[in-house]
This record gives C-alpha cells, structure tokens and sequence, in this order.
C-alpha cells in the first residue's frame, strides 16, 4: 500500500468521474485513486492525505479548479497539479498556469492521461530532496529577472505593444523563456503548434495572453534576489541559447526530424535552468557552492553538498513535472554526468553533451551562477 | 401803298385831331346825314361832305349799277362851273368788267390812266375838264365786301392827290357802309350790342377804344384781370389804366394800343410782355389786337385782346416738368434696373439723385436689419476737387459710416415720405457720421437744410437717402425724388433678390455639385434634364451626353430593368419609393451597389408626373457592414463554439473513457470465459459435461463467436466515432478562434480545421485531398486567415458543384501547402466550371458574383483577399481554365523565425521534414 502512487480526480460531473475511475481501471494495482465529485470533497481528501497527483476540472461550483490547485500548492506542495478542462477561456487558462504544472484539454485520451500520472509520479525520484521537491513544485517557475519582468510590463502598457518586442525581452531572459515554454508545451495554449524558440513560443501565444501573464502575479516568479547576479544570469541565459543553438545544429547535421531538433534546442536551452531554482532556493547559502568548486569540487559534487542535489536534478524535476518530453528531461538530468548513461536512445543527451563541449572549447569558463563569496 | 389803308401815321392822327378840333366832326355829320337821307339825296350829301373834305374844285358822285355795269352820275358839288349835271340829262356810263374789279377792291384810279376804262364818265369828266383849271382827276371807288357801290371822281391838282385821297378815304368808308345798309346789314348799334354780348362771355380780357383810345368798352374778364372796373374807366384813355411793360427789360410800352397792330411795328418787338397792374402785380400776358373799321375800312378804334398767361406757363412749365420729370425717371429706371450686377447700385441711387436735385450733398445708406444700422454706401455732390478735399475739415470716410436709428427713427423713414429736417435736428442720418464731422460738413458746405427719405420696400426698410442743401435751397419737385427713391428701392430690392437668388442659385449649384448622391431628374417623359457630378463620376456618361435623352434608351451601367421599373412604379403610384443594392459598374470598371431613392415630382399641367432619383453608392458601405457583420459573426461563433466545445467535451471525455473500459472489460471478460469454456470443454468431469451443455446451449444462442468478432469491432468503431468527434470539436475551437490579435499558427493545422469545418460544404460535391507541409509558421490573426481559407474553399466547393450539377459526380479539391522561398504559399485546386478570362480580378471585387441574386453578396473572395494582402502582406491570385479547373493561391509571409536562413543555420536541412 506504502508503494502505490495517490492521485486525486475532481470533477463536477459525476459521469467524468465514474468515466476515468472505469478507464483507469487498470491502474489500480500501483495507484490509490481517490475521486471528487467537488472542489469541497476534493479539499477534505488533501487534508486527509497528500497526493503525488491532482486531477482537477476547472470550472466547478463553489470551490473551483483554481482556488482547489492553490490551496493544493499550499497545503501539499510536492504534490503535481494537473488541469483537465474542456475550456480555453484565457483568464482562466492563466490562473491555471499560476498554480497548475499541466493543462489537459477534454476530451483527453486515457493513455496520454496515464502517461502525464505515471511521469508524474516519477519525477519525485528525479530529485531525491523533498524541501527541494516543494520548492520547484511550488514556484510558478524559474526565477524572472525583476528588470525583466518591468521592461515586459512597460511594454505591453503600451497599446501599440508588437510581439517581437515582446518575444526580444522573453529571449532575453532565461527563466521566463522558461516559462513561456512551458505554457505553449504543457497544453495551456490550447493548441501545441510545433514550435521550439522561445520567440516562436512567444508569438504562438499571442500578445493578450502575454498581457494576462505580466499581469498575473502568480504566473511570473520575479527572482528579487537575483538582481545582484544580473549580470551572470544574463550570461547564463547567453550560455544557454548558445549551447541550445549548437544543440539544433547538431540534431539537424544528423538527420533527426523537426520534433527532435526541437527537443536538442530545448533541452540545450533550459539544462542549467535549475541553477536559477536553486539560487534562489538557497538564497545566501548559493555563495557557498562557488567557494566549494573555488576549492577545487567539481559543480555537482559542490552542489550536492551544499542543497543535497544538482542544479541538473532540479531542473529535470522541473521540466518532469512540467510534462516535458522524456529525452529532454533525461538529457537535462544526465548534462552534468556526462556519458554516464547508456539510456540515451533518442541521442539527445549525446548532442546535448557535444554541444556543451563545443561551448566549454570557444568558451573555456562556460559561465555559472555560482558566486564566490570572496 | 392803298389810299384805302389804315396807316398809323403821324399825320392821319394830326389830320383826325384837326378836325376834332374844330369843332365839327364831318365824319359824324355824314353818318347822321346819310342815315335818314334818300339816295339821291344822300348821293348828294356824300358829294358835299367829299367836297369839303378833299378841298377839291369839283366832286362828283356817280352810283354803280352791277346789273348793267353801268355808272350813273348823281350829283357834283363844287364848282357848278366846271359841271353842272342836269338831273334830266343824267347819262349812264358803261364801266368795263376790268375797271369794275379794279373799283371794287377799293383801288384809286387817276383819270389818265383810266380814261379809256371810265368811258364816258370821263369823257364827261374831260369835256368839262377841258374848261376848268384843273388838270387831272382822281377817281375813288365806294366799295364794301368787294361790292363797287359807286365812285367820286375829284377834280385835283396833280401833287395833291394822294392827300386828298387819304382825307376823304373815311368818309368813303363812311358812304360805303352807308350806301349799303339798304342791302339788309346790321345797323353799327346792333353790331356793338351783338359784340359786347359775344366779349362777355370770353375769357380773355377785351377791351375796346375808339379812334382815340378812349376805352369804349371792357369785358369782365379785362376787368378781373386788370384789376378795375369798367364803369371807373371807360372813357378814359386806355394807356392811363393798363400798363404793360416788357418782363425783359422791366421797360413800359409806350402805347397800349400799338400793341395790337401787326406786322411791321416800329417798335422792337417784346418778347415777354407783362400785364402790371395797378397794385404793381404782374403776370405774363399775350397781347392781341386789332383796328375797329367802318363799312369803309376807316378805324374807329381798337380792341385790344389780352390774355393772361400765368396759368398756362405755370401749365406749360408743368408740362415741362412732367415730361422732363419723366424722361429722367424712366431713364433712371432703366439705369437702375439695368445696372450691372458689378456696379454700385447706392452710386447710381446717389447720383441720379443728385442728377435730379441738382445742386446738394446726397448720401445714400444701406439698412442692415439684422444690426440695425445704417450704413452710408455712396455719396454723391461732394467736390471730388482735391484741394476741396484736402480742406474738408473731417476725418472719417463719409462712405463706409454706420449709425444706429433709434425705433422712432425707423419708423419715421418707413414712412417712405420725403422728411425735411435741420441739420441742427440730425435725425437718423446725420448720425452716421461723428458729430464732429457732420459740424463740420455742415459748415464747409453751408448746409441749412436736409431731407430725409427712407428706402423701403412693402413696409421694411432697404436704406435711406440724404439730401443736403446748400444755403437756403429746397426741391421743389418732391415728388419725383420720392418717385426716384421708390423706383431706386425696387432696384434695390431687385437687386438684393437677385443676389439672393444668385446666392441660392449657386448654393444649390455647389450642393448639387458636391453631394456625393446621384440626382436625377426625369421630366413627364421620362428624359433626363438634371444629372449631376456624382452622377458622371459613378456612372459614367457626362452631363451633356445625357441631357435631354430618354432615360430608358440610354446605356447606363446599372440594373436598368429594375431601375425603370422602380421608375415606372413610382410615377404610376405617386409615391416615394426606394431601392437598395442595385448593382452597377463604375467606369473603372469596379462593380458597386447603389441605393436609390425615387420620389415623384407632381407636374400640373401633365398627367404624367416627373421623377427625382437621388442615388448613393452604397458600395463603401455595404462592405464595411459585411465586414462588420463578418467579424461580429466570427466573434459570435467563436463564443458559441467554445461553449459548444465545452459541453460537448465534458460527455466525450467520459463517453471515451466509457468505451475504452468497457473495450478493456470486453477482452478480458471475453478471453476469460473463452478460455473458461475451452477448459470446461476438456474437463472429463460429468457434472462439467452438463453444465457445458447449458452453457453451449446458451453460446448457440447468444451466438458467442459472431459477439466475439463484433463487440470489439463495435467498440473500436464507437471510438473512432469519439476520436472524429472530438477532432471536429477541436477544429472548431481552433478555426473560430474569438481572439482577433496576431499569432504565430501553424498554417497545415490551420487548413486542417478550416478543411475538417467546410467539410459539409464539399463532401456531396467533391473529395478532399490534403498535401500540408507541417511546420509553416505563419504570422497572422487566426481568425481571420481560417475565414478567408474557408471562403476560398466554399468557392472552390461551389464552382464544382456548379459543374457536376444533378449528375452526382464528385469532382475534387485539392489544397497544398509548401514553402515557397520566405512564403508559405496554399494552393488550392478545384475541378469546377472555372472562370472566365474576361472576369478576370473582378472575382475579388466586394459585390461582384456569378451566383444567381440571393445566393450570395459576392463577399467570400473579396474578404479573402482583403484579408490576406491588406491585413497580412500577403497575396492571392489564381490559374483557371474554363471547364478544367481553377486554383486559387495564397502566399503568406513566413514568421519572422522560419525565414531566410540565418548565418548560423543551414534552413537546408530544416526543410525535410
């Protein structure tokens, strides 16, 4: 019983219910399905016990989808939040992706549902500290430069505002390119055109939803500690759309199809994105990391020391829960391990490693967050 | 010169007045004598009287007898010695025709001369002349109206006998009248009495003298005239009582009664006689007179006949005046009504005034109603000399000053009546110029009165007229400058209409110009007589083409047929009618609609009434409200499509799940029992054996394999049915996206949905084939390119069903998108009728269709293209060939991502997917 995953279904619609609790029939031997006929009953059953998974509609009497996801982010963080929905009403898709990590649309079909429970379950094992499990699962995203997120607001203000203003400052950063990308990859723009920039990403969802999301404070994690790192962050952001850059070259130079050149630029562009989560996690402790590789450890040994997992871990867990493809989130978890996988079917990892070494030979100091507190 | 005449000479007069003087007026004593004497008697007399009148020897009488042509000596006086008659003896001596003419009108014949003609008288005359001294003989005749009554033949000496036949010639005239009355005339008392009865009654004044110029006699009117009365001066001499003297030269005549002889006066002749009276009163007289005569022509006094000519020269120079009066008026009539719409009215006002008046300062004011002023337009009477006018003391241009006239001032000038006024009153006028100045005009022009006359028409006040008189003068014809002031008050009014009416003229010229409606105007006849600007620009023909010309038999691009009978309707009905989106083509070429709004023109001397079209394009419009009932309409789906997809998603979500469980149940349950069965059907055991009975009994009778083969068959296709189901509601979401902002779309997925939406509208028709480049990311408003896609679509669906018809043949369309260097270009492919080459672009023409009316507005392609190359920088076009097919294309940019290759990407390799 101890081994069984705990998901949570809510639904205002009893035929849903019984619908998914017949469909998933099959799942009963590793999970404990517990279904909600309310956002009220659904409350209780958090009380009672932390899922890994929530499955919840969103428009719902009384205590709808969204109050329910964010009381769940509260109350059970480590737990993954999934929308299931049947509406594409922006303002609702927004404050979803404030507190959801996955947007499914109605009907879904159940092995795509089975396959988001089962990665979701197995993402715990990505990260193997709870604190920090929480931390990721609870933060909207990577941390947003405050400049940013102010230079993004100035502009959308404007009435004129035009996408590719708007998708230059949304490069420009690495945590909302994060961001943005998860909203187009996790379902939440509705349709998943095959796009892999975070400009393209920018434009698919349009200026309006770009407008909800400056406005929305709980969709943009402004990393308030990160303006003494500016500088660096910006340069991480450089580093990665370098490596994601080289990374599609690569994945192009071998013949691969659009879906896995996409997938190299991806994972090259967001590998080291759990440097940001985890600056920010440990706040002033991050110093100390540098001082420990200063002192000859190599990154993830000083990592680990110091907040128990790499920044390698943490980004995999984020972009797990997150639903992304699986060879990007094991290239992003094995980026650091280099050749030490034998997994790597797809050969993501393998570009992904070749792209960073042609980047650590132009670039001898590929550059990271860690500040030497000297 | 005639002894017979009565000449003014100087020696007459002394001659009478001798005689007067002593005593005895011979003349008198004849007439007494001969009024009661017999004719012999009298013949006797008369010998006597001429005897001692003429002084001559020998005088005899002789009578004339005109029967006979004969003379017969009467008496001789005188001398016995030289002739005594013998009464017995008395011969009568014939006296030729020629002589007797001669006698007869008065002519003195001396006996020489006549001695042949007097026969024997004079052979008498001679035989007794041959014993006296006397040499010569004068023979006078006695006459009267031309009758020779008889002669005297004097003896005298040859140098006296023009004096005495001047002595005697009264006395003759005397015998004449004398000899005479026996034929029945007038006594000499009848005659005055009959005289005196005809001068009472006569209006001019008579008066009579006698030979002396005693006034005789004086008719009532002589006395009225002359102040007097008749029985105060009669007797009197008339150059004592009536005085005339020249008006020239303020001189008296000399003699009254001269003036009454005629002809060759000695005197100058007076041009202006004037009658003046005792009271020093004159008036213009005309003076005429004439000598009194006796029966022998002898005068017996004057009459004198005056007439007063006041009132006729007052009639005259009234006469004058009118005449003068009217030839100004109408003259200046004419000037006013004529004058050109560029000259100063107010100056012709001005001057002609002046013209008129003569000698004055006229200013003429314009009233303003609106400001109630008056405002001074011209003036006219001002020296224009500049040294005068550099003297002129005032400032303020005299043309141009405005004042104010108070209610009363109006009210006065309404009158229309000439006003006269001191300048010291300044009323009204004056005002408009500063007191100062007026102070000033007044002084230099010596200015003691002004008049005032107001210009009004029917009761409203036009302006007004000044006059200013210099010193003490006045107009004496007033009249005719307010006759003037009215005809300039008509011209004034005309004029003001006339720029009124010019001024509505040219306004409607300019609304009709610049409306941007059509007019038409049809007359009874339907022929054009008003076709306006817009009217050229819309449809094409130039006004002058179309004047005149029956609308019904000219080429005008337009529905014609619905026009005329919309025309024809609203003449037969007499009532305003209208007509919307009748289609027409401009003369670019471009089709338009055009709503037209008919209204009657009610004609009263026709039965047929007259027709006002008033059109506009409606073109502009009609595309604006299709576009903006398109995007309402986008908006309103995309809303309702998204509610539908909600509620269509939340069953199919549980509808699948359903079906997957109960697919999964199916194949456990089946394989379960199967392989339960299969065990049973291998058990040797007899309890099994029975229960396998019953149970292939019931598997024959439920017939287990077909349920084996059908139900997951069964499951699979409700699944299919759920999966297209939900595909449809998802293109439909994404199809009638609400959002109007750009984004980035996928161009293969947008034409999935758009295909998988229109689906109803080809698949009867056609089949579909699809040829999608995967990823072609286009820029766009989603939509609005998923509406044009669709529009080109349904016309491609359309075309083929056009051609298939009844026959229930499919035909196909085929779309495909592929990158086209930095385009994405979607071609798409019909086997349909095609389209004509002459149409050629109209087809994107909002409008234009060759749908069949009320099929469509002709709005799918023109939207399409709209959409594609105004709104998204791309382009539209097609290939067709009538009968084969068309296919319609449509580039649009390329995101700005997926563009030409970047230095750092080979975009080569990117393409293969």
């Amino acid at each position: 019983m101890a081994d069984k995953h705990r998901v949570v279904f809510v639904d205002d619609e009893p035929r849903i219910l019984s619908g998914l609790r017949r469909a998933l029939r099959s799942l009963h031997h590793d999970w404990d399905m517990v279904f909600a006929p309310g956002g009220q009953e659904a409350l209780e059953a958090l009380e009672s016990a932390c899922p890994d998974v929530l499955v919840t509609d969103m428009r719902m009497p009384v205590v709808d989808g969204c109050a329910l996801l964010r009381a769940a982010r509260e109350r059970c963080a480590q737990t993954v939040r999934l929308a299931l929905s049947g509406h594409a009403d922006r303002r609702m898709v927004i404050d979803a992706a404030a507190a959801a990590h996955q947007y499914l649309s109605k009907p879904c079909d159940t092995d795509s549902l089975k396959n988001a429970l089962q990665k979701a379950a197995a993402s715990s094992q990505l990260l193997p500290v709870p604190a920090l499990r929480a931390f990721v699962a609870q933060v909207p995203g990577p941390p947003v430069l405050p400049n940013t997120k102010q230079a993004l607001v100035a502009v959308l203000e404007e009435g004129t505002a035009d996408i590719d203003t708007v998708a230059h400052i949304v490069a420009g950063d690495l945590g909302l390119s994060a961001k943005v990308l998860h909203l187009v990859h996790s379902g939440f723009s509705g349709t998943t055109p095959n796009v892999c920039t975070p400009q393209e990403a920018t434009a698919v969802l349009g200026i309006e939803m770009l407008r909800a999301m400056a406005h929305n404070c709980d969709v943009i994690n402004v990393g308030q500690d990160l303006t003494t790192e500016c500088p660096k962050t910006q340069r991480w952001t450089e580093h990665s759309q370098r490596i994601a850059e080289r990374a599609m070259a690569l994945a192009m130079e071998r013949g691969l199809d659009t879906t896995h050149v996409h997938q190299a630029y991806t994972a090259g562009l967001l590998h080291d994105v759990g440097q940001l989560l985890l600056v920010q996690f440990l706040g002033d402790r991050s110093g100390a990391i540098g001082d420990l590789v200063a002192n000859g450890l190599s990154l993830s040994e000083a990592e680990r020391q110091v907040a128990g997992a790499t920044h390698a871990q943490v980004g995999a867990y984020l972009l797990s829960i997150w639903g992304f493809p699986l060879p990007i989130v094991r290239a992003v978890t094995c980026h650091d391990t280099p050749f030490g996988t034998g997994q790597d079917a797809d050969g993501i990892l393998q570009i992904l490693s070749e792209a960073m070494q042609a980047s650590d030979r132009t670039n001898p100091d590929p550059s990271s967050y860690r500040v030497a507190r000297s | 010169m005639g002894a017979t005449s009565l000449m003014p000479s100087q020696a007459s007069r002394s001659e009478a007045t001798r005689a007067a003087n002593e005593g005895a007026d011979p003349l008198a004593d004849l007439v007494c004598a001969l009024e009661g004497a017999p004719e012999v008697e009298a013949q006797q007399l008369l010998a006597r009287a001429l005897h001692r009148a003429s002084a001559c020897d020998c005088v005899a009488v002789a009578s004339y007898q005109a029967d006979y042509s004969t003379l017969t000596l009467d008496a001789v006086a005188g001398d016995d010695a030289l002739w005594t008659p013998d009464a017995e003896t008395r011969e009568a001596f014939f006296c030729s025709a020629g002589l007797t003419e001669y006698l007869s009108k008065g002519q003195a014949v001396d006996g020489e001369k006549a001695s042949t003609e007097l026969g024997g008288l004079l052979t008498a005359c001679c035989r007794l002349g041959a014993d006296a001294k006397m040499s010569d003989w004068l023979v006078l005749p006695v006459a009267r109206c031309g009758h020779l009554l008889a002669v005297a033949v004097f003896s005298v000496a040859p140098d006296e006998t023009e004096s005495v036949a001047q002595r005697v010639a009264p006395l003759l005239s005397l015998a004449a009248l004398s000899l005479s009355r026996h034929d029945g005339q007038e006594t000499v008392l009848t005659r005055r009495h009959w005289l005196a009865e005809t001068l009472r009654g006569m209006d001019n004044a008579v008066v009579a003298t006698d030979a002396q110029g005693r006034i005789m006699h004086m008719n009532p009117t002589a006395q009225e005239m002359i102040g007097v009365k008749a029985d105060q001066v009669e007797g009197r001499l008339i150059d004592d009582v009536i005085t005339i003297v020249d008006h020239a030269t303020g001189q008296p005549l000399d003699s009254v009664r001269l003036c009454a002889l005629p002809g060759d006066s000695a005197l100058p002749p007076i041009v202006d006689p004037h009658l003046q009276r005792p009271d020093t009163t004159t008036s213009p007289i005309q003076v005429r007179g004439a000598p009194i005569l006796d029966d022998n022509g002898m005068p017996q006094g004057t009459m004198l006949v005056l007439r007063d000519l006041t009132a006729q020269r007052e009639a005259n120079r009234r006469e004058m005046r009118y005449t003068r009066d009217l030839a100004f008026l109408s003259r200046s009539a004419m000037d006013l009504l004529q004058v050109g719409a560029n000259e100063d009215l107010y100056d012709l006002v001005a001057e002609g005034i002046l013209e008129w008046v003569g000698s004055a300062i006229v200013l003429v004011s314009a009233y303003a109603p609106e400001r109630r002023l008056l405002i001074t337009r011209a003036i006219a009477g001002l020296s224009h000399g500049t040294a005068e006018r550099a003297a002129a003391p005032w400032r303020t241009p005299l043309v141009g000053a405005q004042t104010t006239p108070s209610r009363a001032d109006r009210q006065a000038l309404l009158t229309g009546e000439l006003l006269s006024v001191t300048p010291q009153a300044r009323v009204n006028e004056p005002r408009t110029l500063s007191a100062h100045d007026w102070d000033a005009l007044c002084i230099t022009y010596r200015i003691r009165t002004a008049y005032l006359i107001g210009i009004t028409w029917k009761g409203s006040l036009l302006g007004s007229v000044t006059l200013l008189m210099h010193d003490n003068e006045t107009i004496d014809n007033p009249e005719t400058v307010e006759t003037f002031v009215r005809q300039a008050a008509l011209a004034l009014q005309r004029r003001r209409s006339e720029e009124a009416f010019l001024e509505i003229h040219r306004h409607n010229e300019q609304v009709l110009a610049a409306i941007p409606s059509i007019l038409i105007g049809l007359d009874g006849v339907g022929r054009i007589y008003e076709w306006n600007r817009a009217a050229e620009t819309l449809l094409g023909p130039r006004r002058d083409e179309m004047i005149g010309r029956p609308l019904q038999r000219c080429q005008i691009p337009w529905d014609s047929e619905r026009v005329w009978a919309a025309v024809a309707a609203c003449r037969r009905q007499g009532q305003p009618d209208e007509i919307v989106d009748v289609r027409y083509s401009r003369p670019d070429g471009h089709e338009g609609l055009m709503h037209l709004a008919l209204s009657p023109i009610p004609r009263v001397d026709g039965d047929e009434s007259g027709v006002l079209i008033l059109g506009s394009d409606m073109t502009a419009r009609r595309v604006l409200e299709t576009q903006l009932a398109q995007a309402q309409r986008l908006e309103s789906i995309g809303r309702l499509a998204a509610g539908i997809a909600h509620e269509m998603n939340t069953p199919l979500q549980y509808v699948r799940d359903n079906l997957l469980f109960v697919q999964e149940a199916v194949h456990d349950l089946m394989g379960g029992l199967v392989g339960l069965i299969q065990d049973l059907r291998t058990s040797r055991d007899v309890a099994h054996r029975e229960l396998l009975d019953t149970i292939e009994a019931y598997e024959h009778e439920i017939d287990l394999p077909y349920l084996r083969t059908e139900m997951p068959e069964a499951i699979t296709q409700a699944l299919e049915g759920v999966t297209r189901t939900a595909g449809i509601v998802g293109a439909m979401r994404e199809f009638s996206q609400p959002a109007s902002e750009t984004r980035i779309v996928n161009l293969g997925r947008a034409i999935e949905s758009t295909v998988a939406v229109a689906r109803h509208e080809y698949r009867y028709v056609a089949d579909m084939r699809l040829d999608l480049m995967d990823d072609l990311l286009v820029s766009c408003v989603p939509g609005e390119i998923n509406q044009a896609l669709l529009n080109i679509v349904v016309n491609a669906a359309h075309a083929i069903a056009e051609r298939v018809g009844e026959s229930g043949g499919k035909g196909r369309i085929t779309i495909s998108a592929r990158r086209a260097g930095d385009w994405a270009e979607v071609r798409v492919h019909d086997t349909g009728i095609g389209i004509a080459p002459e149409i050629g672009d109209k087809v994107f023409e909002p409008f234009f269709t060759t749908k069949e009316v009320g099929k469509g507005m002709g709005q799918g392609l023109a939207m399409a293209r709209r959409v594609i190359a105004e709104q998204h920088g791309g382009e539209i076009g097609f290939e067709s060939q009538v009968g084969v097919g068309t296919t319609f294309w449509v580039r649009l940019p390329l995101a700005r991502n997926q563009q030409a290759p970047t230095d750092s990407e080979p975009a080569s390799t990117m393409k293969e997917a």
